[in-house]
């Protein structure tokens, strides 16, 4: 039981970046959801690999608050993928989001490094 | 989300997950490795396909309407799939429903739903009363009602009504119709309409022009075949031609037919309040008040301002105190309406029938947790299994719940059927004496309830095994559900309580139907002073035809000769209050030599007139003296009485009252002495169950009252007293054709009537017993029999160390004992604390009358022990070797 409560809490916690980080990616062009989880592992310089169990809940929850839109596609290999695209209200959220992300980069830097510099 | 478009959704997410698991291997397969290795890395990396399915699906909006409807079927499928568990659960639980809803529409019926008038709550009745004289609710004197009208501070309107009857002569056969007289406001009061025509205006209450009549929707469909063109046509009653002026609506109905006091009426008159009788504050006390509340004055404010006005008319006139000025506790009461139609027996009798239908339901949901709870440990792998795979242990938990709400739900709709079944033959067999127990129905308000029982029946038997039986260890949990049933000894205690407790509710009900058995046997079997058996009684009432003393004197005389020349009839004699119909009210007495107190409860006495042969046809025995004869008819014939032996010995203990004298009432010089000449034994008066009291009689020829019952005794054994009834009918008709008998009946029916209501209470009650004692005993049987099956290998151990089958079924009934004695003892404690309520419904008992709370707990033992005796046997007959092998 220990293990699924910290889970839990890390899912809070990291739900908004883990958000972040999707709508970041999709910035820069339209990607299906392989294509996002190779994108980040490659940009965080391997550091990050987001759990499918993580990735895909958050695409489908982004779609549902209506800041990604989806829709199927043939790729090369005549094969069906499902491609998801930045809306404007995402390009807006992702704004917001990157403002709280500085605030809790912030946070933890005063916490670790108080200003009277304790150490 | 449709079903349609969520299938697609599901799909369109299946197609995602492996067009990713598809680009993975490819890339992996890109980079170098084998195709075989490349899938089964790409897979081990994704991860659980089905748990990141379910994840983001479990994004997806409206879930948990599918999540339920999944549920659902899931559930509908388990319990298919077990039908035997399916059908006992059933069966136990619609019961339990049914008993619930049956019980609970007629609550509905009898308590509950409001009478049919406007904002019931504001209607009140007025009543007088002499508290010192034990004298309640009295009608109103016409002047009384004047100064009730008057009270517009509390009042917004004050209406009367007095019961009025009419003797229909234009048709075959004089019919006899309840009638009431009512003041023009009445109908205006109840807020009721006419469906024809109108109702009373002022003028219809001049005298002489009050010949108008409203008739109600019955009578209009029985006399005039429901014509509408019925107003101005006329009726001919009592020898007067009465103009119908206007019909009421079918539902309505005043007097209520529940109301103890009166009886329905089918047609209303003007009442006519004469102006002397007004202003003497004279005349008969025959109005019934009925007033509407103000709307902001709250019931204790009205009854303040009456209890002000009580003592004004104290100050004001002579004649509600004694001759002495003696206070005789005059007060004015205000009844609420609602409250007229159903005593407090009634209620009490009906709230503890909803109690035990409510036990009966508790323990049909101990048995069936006890079913489910076995099931639910049986499932253990499947359970676990889910759990490994991530079904979250709320989610199991979920799903447990929804297959037992689904059950109840499906009980609860078979108990309503059960119930409406269960309420026809309730109504059929119910006594005619319960009020307003005719208009019981399944309405709305019964479903809801029956709804909100089901579900709240399903929580119940649910919860508990539905929360024990989602295990947290994984590993240790699919070992033990290997190893067959097994279950901790935790789980074992809930099961043992279960049982326990369902003795328990089974010993209290049992104490209670035992207690009102012996109430019920003792009532039936009391000696009523007279002999019913063989003897019929015929209601009549004299109309204004007979005015003259002498008149009525003379019918009833004639009638009673008349009636003793019939062949068959031994004798007859007549009497004004006839026990089980009607009981007279106490008065004051006035003894000879002794000083008048009228407010001394002891001095009254309650007075009827009876004719001459009156005591010898229903065999009360004479006492001392003589009984009244055909000289205390005589012109200057002195006046006398009889008195009972309960009269005597209060009155004049120890001494002979034969000769002394008397005055009923008041020791006024008008008022005149009674000289007593004989002495009868005590009767009943009133209903079985009523205490014997100071009677005194009256001769009729000197106290001639119009309306008489005359007792008829049929001759010899066997002879029935209804047949008796054509030549009774003839010999009125010889007399009057135009007078009507209102009521025949015998004296026996009339009293098997009399104790209706605590028969019927008493077979439900048993009932309700009866069913949970064989809810108790299946589920004793239930947990023996499992627990056998569980330790099969240690009595086999037992049998092969040399037990013989005596020691194996002694120990394994000794386990049913043990818990039917731990109920019994639970249960007998909540029965002597809990009959205390029934104290007063019995007669003759008292509520811990400790013969029946041993011969009922010995009862129950006895079906526990045969109840353990059965899987014992078949544990006796296991044999050693296979159990060894198996364990």
């Amino acid at each position: 039981m220990p293990r699924r409560e910290t889970y839990q809490n890390r899912v809070e916690l990291l739900q908004g970046m883990l958000d972040l980080l999707i709508l970041r990616t999709l910035r820069w062009g339209p990607r299906h959801g392989y294509g996002i989880s190779q994108a980040i592992r490659s940009n965080s310089g391997d550091v990050l690999q987001v759990e499918t169990g993580s990735l895909y809940p958050a695409l489908h929850r982004l779609e549902r608050q209506g800041w990604v839109t989806s829709e199927w596609q043939t790729s090369e290999n005549n094969q069906r993928v499902k491609v998801y695209r930045l809306t404007a209200a995402g390009r807006k959220q992702l704004l917001s989001e990157r403002t709280r992300w500085e605030q809790f980069q912030a946070a933890v830097a005063g916490v670790l490094d108080p200003a009277g510099g304790e150490g | 989300m449709t079903f349609g478009r969520r299938r697609h959704r599901e799909r369109e997410l299946r197609e995602e997950i492996e067009s990713h698991l598809r680009m993975a291997v490819r890339e992996r397969v890109e980079r170098g490795e084998a195709p075989e290795e490349a899938e089964r890395a790409a897979r081990r990396e994704f991860g659980n396909t089905l748990l990141v399915a379910e994840t983001t699906r479990a994004q997806w909006g409206g879930l948990w309407l599918e999540t339920l409807w999944q549920d659902v079927r899931y559930g509908a499928r388990t319990l298919r799939k077990d039908l035997g568990f399916t059908a006992a659960a059933l069966v136990i639980l619609a019961l339990g429903i049914g008993a619930n809803t049956a019980v609970f529409s007629v609550v509905n019926a009898v308590l509950l739903r409001p009478l049919p008038y406007e904002n019931v709550d504001d209607l009140v009745l007025v009543w007088g009363n002499f508290l010192k004289l034990d004298i309640e609710r009295l009608r109103a004197k016409d002047a009384e009602f004047a100064d009730y009208s008057g009270q517009t501070q509390v009042f917004d309107d004050v209406a009367a009504f007095s019961d009025a009857d009419f003797t229909l002569t234009d048709g075959d056969r004089p019919e006899r119709v309840a009638g009431a007289r009512v003041s023009t406001n009445l109908f205006s009061l109840l807020g009721a309409r006419p469906s024809l025509g109108r109702t009373f205006t002022p003028e219809d209450h001049r005298p002489g022009r009050d010949d108008v009549v409203v008739l109600g929707h019955g009578l209009w469909r029985r006399r005039f075949g429901s014509d509408r063109a019925v107003v101005g046509k006329t009726l001919l009653a009592d020898g007067r031609a009465l103009t119908v002026i206007g019909v009421m609506p079918p539902g309505f109905e005043f007097p209520h037919h529940s109301f103890a006091f009166t009886e329905s009426a089918d047609l209303w008159a003007p009442a006519v309040h004469p102006e002397d009788q007004l202003v003497s504050r004279s005349g008969p006390y025959r109005n019934v008040v009925i007033a509407r509340l103000k709307t902001r004055v709250t019931l204790e404010r009205a009854r303040t301002q009456m209890n002000a006005l009580g003592l004004d008319f104290e100050r004001q006139h002579r004649s509600y105190r004694g001759p002495n000025g003696e206070d005789g506790g005059w007060r004015i009461t205000l009844s609420p309406l609602h409250e007229e139609a159903v005593g407090p027996e009634a209620r009490l009798a009906l709230l503890v029938l909803f109690g035990a239908a409510g036990f009966v339901l508790l323990i049909a949901c101990a048995n069936v947790a006890n079913l489910f709870w076995v099931r639910a440990v049986a499932r253990r792998k499947e359970l676990t299994v889910r759990a490994a795979l991530g079904a979250g242990r709320g989610r199991i938990v979920r799903q447990l719940l929804t297959e037992s709400l689904l059950l109840a739900l499906l009980a609860g709709v078979a108990g309503a059927a059960l119930a409406r079944w269960g309420v026809k033959l309730l109504v059929a067999f119910g006594p005619e004496n319960v009020p307003r127990l005719s208009e019981t129905t399944l309405d709305g308000t019964v479903l809801v309830f029956t709804s909100a029982v089901s579900l709240l029946t399903g929580l119940l038997f649910g919860v508990t095994p539905a929360l024990l039986t989602t295990e947290q260890n994984l590993t240790a949990a699919l070992k033990e559900a290997s190893r067959g049933l097994t279950a901790g000894a935790g789980r074992q205690r809930l099961s043992k309580g279960l049982v326990v407790t369902e003795v328990a509710l089974a010993l209290v009900l049992l104490v209670g139907a035992g207690l009102m058995l012996k109430s019920f046997h003792l009532l039936r079997h009391r000696d009523p002073g007279f002999d019913p058996a063989g003897v019929l009684s015929v209601e009549l009432s004299l109309g204004e035809r007979y005015a003259e003393d002498h008149e009525r004197a003379a019918f009833y005389q004639r009638l009673v000769a008349g009636i003793e020349t019939l062949p068959g009839v031994e004798s007859a004699g007549i009497t004004s209050h006839l026990p089980f119909r009607r009981a007279s009210i106490n008065d004051p007495v006035t003894v000879e030599g002794r000083p008048f107190d009228m407010g001394d409860a002891a001095s009254t006495a309650a007075h009827q007139a009876v004719g001459p042969d009156y005591f010898r046809t229903m065999r009360i025995a004479l006492r001392r003296g003589r009984d009244f004869s055909a000289r205390d008819g005589a012109a200057e014939a002195p006046r006398v009485a009889i008195v009972n032996e309960h009269m005597a010995r209060t009155f004049w203990p120890g001494q002979d009252p034969v000769g002394k004298r008397l005055k009923l009432g008041g020791p006024q010089p008008s008022n005149p002495w009674l000289t007593i000449v004989g002495v009868v034994g005590d009767s009943v008066q009133g209903q079985l169950e009523s205490a014997l009291r100071s009677e005194l009689y009256l001769p009729h020829a000197q106290a001639p009252d119009p309306d008489m019952f005359v007792a008829i005794r049929a001759a010899a054994a066997g002879g029935d007293p209804q047949s008796l009834m054509p030549g009774v009918r003839a010999q009125v008709a010889a007399i009057d054709k135009d007078q009507p008998i209102i009521n025949a009946e015998t004296v026996e029916n009339l009293a098997a009537a009399s104790v209706g209501p605590q028969r019927f209470q008493l077979l439900l009650l048993a009932s309700f017993a009866l069913v949970a004692v064989s809810l108790a005993a299946t589920g004793i049987y239930g947990v023996i029999a499992y627990n056998a099956a569980r330790r099969a290998h240690e009595i086999g151990v037992r049998m092969a160390l040399g037990a013989d089958r005596r020691d194996v079924i002694g120990m394994v009934v000794g386990q049913g004992l043990r818990l039917a004695l731990a109920g019994a003892a639970a249960g007998l404690l909540a029965a002597a604390g809990l009959t205390r309520l029934l104290a007063n419904m019995l007669y003759g008992v008292r509520a811990t009358d400790l013969v029946t709370y041993a011969v009922v707990t010995a009862l129950l033992i006895g079906v526990a022990a045969l109840a353990s005796y059965v899987p014992a046997r078949r544990a006796a007959g296991t044999d050693p070797r296979l159990a060894l092998r198996d364990g």
